[in-house]
């Protein structure tokens, strides 16, 4: 189902946010639907409803932005420092919702897959919007890129949009055996 | 029998459990401010280790080999303040060679473990092995 008229809709009723804010979102993710024809965006749409844009302190959480699953709200550190694409960060944070569930988002289904989850958030965002800033994962996305070898990007992938992290550990499991 | 089972189970499952758990403490360590190479060479060092596994039981292609060589040779050896300057020393042979991104040597001393043929010369490798 397609599903940028429903999405553009929901932008447009959702009293949170300003046109600017509306259209950045809506660009970015006509490029998700370009890019990535086969995922689902009805998770999205459903997010965008009711969407809100915050700020955090460096008190409250650290990082330069932070989805919050529960409040459905997209915070930005009140403390940027350093040079940070904008568009990078609020795609990672349209990927996060477009992959949530109640309570967690990605393959993060497995709290061992934390780091590795935000790290392959930060990858795809690169993937579709290019990274023209600095980045706060770069060890992290080194692993996940050498772990994408041995893991295998489609399992990595089906993994993320299907919120089931079952296969990454066992694919590296799989790989603990030696002959 | 149940309890070697088991024992067989933990083995299996700790290399996976120590990178996942590592990167966390990683991260988790960034983002409050301090730094922790140690546990990322772990990291590398244990990732090395599944991948040189996939290579002898010949489950990655010669072009993943090339690009995962060409990937890690941005982090090994020549810049002495990168996280990557680990303690060669300290790694067992798949491991040194992994990170020396000689996986055609990887390969055929994983072969020669297999086989106990003579297929790889220690000597060789040491002085400089180079890819055929």
């Amino acid at each position: 189902m397609d599903y940028l008229d429903e999405i553009k809709t929901s932008l447009k009723n959702n009293p949170n946010l300003n046109d600017e804010i509306r259209k950045k979102i809506f660009d970015l993710i006509i490029v998700i639907h370009r890019k990535l024809p086969n995922v689902d965006l009805a998770r999205l749409n459903n997010k965008i409803k009711s969407v809100k844009i915050g700020k955090i302190s460096k008190l409250e959480r650290k990082g330069n932005y932070f989805y919050d699953i529960f409040k459905n709200e997209i915070q930005f550190s009140a403390n940027i420092k350093g040079d940070y694409d904008i568009d990078n960060l609020f795609m990672q944070a349209l990927l996060q919702m477009t992959t949530s569930t109640d309570t967690f988002t990605g393959f993060n289904s497995d709290e061992r897959l934390h780091a590795l989850n935000l790290a392959y958030t930060e990858i795809l965002a690169t993937y579709l919007v290019g990274n023209e800033g600095d980045s706060d994962l770069e060890e992290e996305m080194l692993v996940t890129n050498l772990l994408s070898h041995i893991v295998g990007k489609d399992t990595m992938f089906n993994s993320y949009f299907t919120n089931n992290g079952e296969p990454i550990i066992k694919a590296m499991q799989d790989a603990e055996v030696k002959l | 029998m149940t309890s070697i089972v088991n024992f067989e189970e933990n083995l299996k499952d700790r290399k996976s459990n120590v990178i996942l758990e590592s990167l966390n403490r990683f991260h988790d360590a960034k983002i409050s401010g301090a730094i922790r190479p140690d546990e990322l060479s772990k990291i590398i060092v244990l990732v090395g280790d599944l991948f040189a596994n996939k290579i002898s039981k010949g489950e990655v292609s010669k072009e993943e080999i090339d690009e995962t060589e060409s990937f890690i040779s941005q982090f090994t050896g020549e810049n002495k303040d990168s996280y990557f300057n680990i303690n060669h020393a300290d790694l067992d042979k798949s491991s040194k060679m992994f990170l020396e991104g000689d996986f055609f040597a990887l390969e055929k001393y994983q072969e020669r473990i297999k086989d106990s043929s003579p297929l790889f010369d220690e000597e060789s490798y040491s002085s400089g092995f180079k890819r055929l």
